[in-house]
């Protein structure tokens, strides 16, 4: 038996994020009292090795040159093979895009108990309970598992990203027996989109714009995008800023954009709107700037600045270029 | 969920589809996984967060999708699955007509029975629903003479946080 994780890799390295959940893993499975297993599908031989220095008892990888890139089907069924092989009653990923549908058709197939985007995890009485926050972030449950297997996807940065230790665990190999007649997506390009700007879901700081850049959205956003860059942050925006055609919607935050869960917030422009509360109440620190004193935002910030955002952003982009030394 | 998909799945089977189109997730539970159990169960290719449809020829579908830092150019044989991001399309209003018409449709509705599914119970449960913690906050109100002054007081305020 064992606590299986999938350490997904994107860009040439494993994801972060898969760390996040491997530190929460090994808890779980010590409560079990059964192994941790990391599962690393293609990719590069060098990241076992880097695997191996989050502890994990088995580091099980799965090669073949059919999961050079990533294809949903090839994936799942490579991860099938590992889990297997150690008798993973638990599984767990990143619910990152990926992550969440590799989740979803796994256990779809093994006919397992499935709950998506969990924000923590603990074990009562010998069994999983796996904590969802759904209704727009507003309701908590408790997950119970009927089934011998379990899968969960984690929302990211729901569990602090461990540090890496001197290499441990036990690297093995599995053969999924695949073949290319079985996997049915061809995949024709992947376009990076990562133009070095750090993601929302990773981030530790955002920044981000509302409609209060209206008057000059595009200097608006330029402007949250500088004081972004000084600070090393993610660059996000409410659903009205989308909407407006101001940004991508790759950056809303809120009930139907992303779920962030930065240390630092700061919202600029924007209300308030539950929506928008909905995806960003987990920040750990939130800063409103507003030039409405009673905008709704103030309500759930720590801290305030009643003010023109034209004038507020390029202030504290100066103030922390200053701090900072850059 | 997957007793959803078991009957999504046979009402896609018994009308004959070639294509299934799904949204993301459901805005109330957020599961974003019975489309992944409806391919499953069909043992059709799923290709999710689908920003755009790029050609539909020779019995394949062609597609682009958005994951973490990267867009992908996905191409799979129909019968397919494909669930869609909010940027695949605006939607339109209904036409006055159409919503005359919608007033007049016939809904057929098929026990879970006939299809062949069972509506066992589920895999999971949900126990102990609850509010989450109000975050309770006392906003502090920067003040100062000049914008300037302002964005120094903050910034002490978040070191002092030690969050930057």
């Amino acid at each position: 038996m064992s606590v299986l994780v999938w350490i997904e890799q994107n860009n040439g390295g494993p994801v972060g994020n898969s760390f996040e959940v491997l530190g929460k893993a090994k808890e779980v499975a010590g409560a079990l009292g059964v192994q941790t297993v990391a599962a690393l599908i293609g990719g590069d031989a060098a990241n076992a090795e880097m695997v191996r220095g989050y502890g994990a008892d088995v580091v099980m990888t799965v090669a073949s040159p059919l999961l050079a890139s990533y294809r949903l089907s090839a994936y799942v069924k490579a991860l099938r093979a590992a889990v297997k092989a150690t008798g993973a009653t638990v599984v767990l990923m990143a619910a990152t895009v990926r992550g969440r549908e590799v989740a979803a058709v796994l256990g779809s197939e093994l006919d397992a108990g499935y709950a998506p985007d969990v924000v923590d995890l603990r074990v009562e009485g010998g069994k999983l309970v796996a904590v969802r926050s759904v209704y727009s972030n507003n309701i908590l449950a408790d997950v119970t598992f009927s089934s011998p297997v379990q899968v969960v996807s984690v929302r990211p940065r729901s569990f602090p990203m461990p540090e890496a230790g001197a290499a441990s665990g036990e690297v093995r190999a599995v053969d999924a027996g695949l073949s290319e007649g079985d996997i049915k997506e061809q995949v024709l390009e992947v376009k990076s989109t990562d133009s070095g700007e750090i993601s929302l879901t990773d981030a530790s700081i955002i920044v981000a714009g509302g409609r209060g850049v209206s008057n000059d959205p595009a200097k608006g956003f330029e402007l949250v995008a500088q004081l972004a860059s000084v600070l090393g942050a993610a660059v996000g925006a409410s659903r009205a800023a989308v909407d407006a055609g101001y940004i991508p919607y790759k950056n809303q935050v809120g009930q139907t954009g992303k779920t962030v869960k930065p240390d630092l917030y700061i919202a600029a422009g924007i209300s308030g709107a539950i929506q928008h509360l909905a995806g960003m109440g987990g920040s750990k620190i939130i800063v409103a700037i507003n030039k409405d004193a009673e905008a709704p935002i103030f309500e759930k910030a720590n801290y305030g600045i009643v003010g023109d955002l034209y004038q507020v952003l390029p202030a504290l982009t100066a103030e922390f270029k200053k701090r900072l030394g850059k | 969920m997957w007793t959803t998909a078991a009957a999504l799945a046979a009402v896609v089977k018994s009308e004959g589809a070639d294509l299934v189109i799904t949204g993301k997730q459901s805005v109330d539970d957020n599961s974003g996984a019975v489309y992944a159990g409806v391919a499953a169960r069909l043992g059709w290719p799923l290709v999710s967060a689908v920003t755009k449809v790029i050609e539909i020829a020779g019995g394949r579908i062609t597609v682009e999708r958005m994951v973490e830092g990267a867009q992908e150019t996905v191409n799979v044989p129909l019968p397919a699955v494909v669930s869609v991001g909010k940027e695949i399309n605006e939607p339109r209003y209904p036409s006055f007509m159409g919503i005359r018409k919608a007033n007049k449709a016939n809904i057929p509705a098929t026990p879970a029975a006939s299809l062949g599914v069972a509506s066992g119970s589920g895999k999971t449960q949900w126990t102990n629903i609850r509010k989450p913690e109000e975050r309770k906050t006392e906003c502090v109100m920067i003040d100062g003479a000049s914008v300037e002054e302002k964005a120094a007081k903050l910034a002490d305020a978040l070191m002092a946080e030690k969050v930057i």
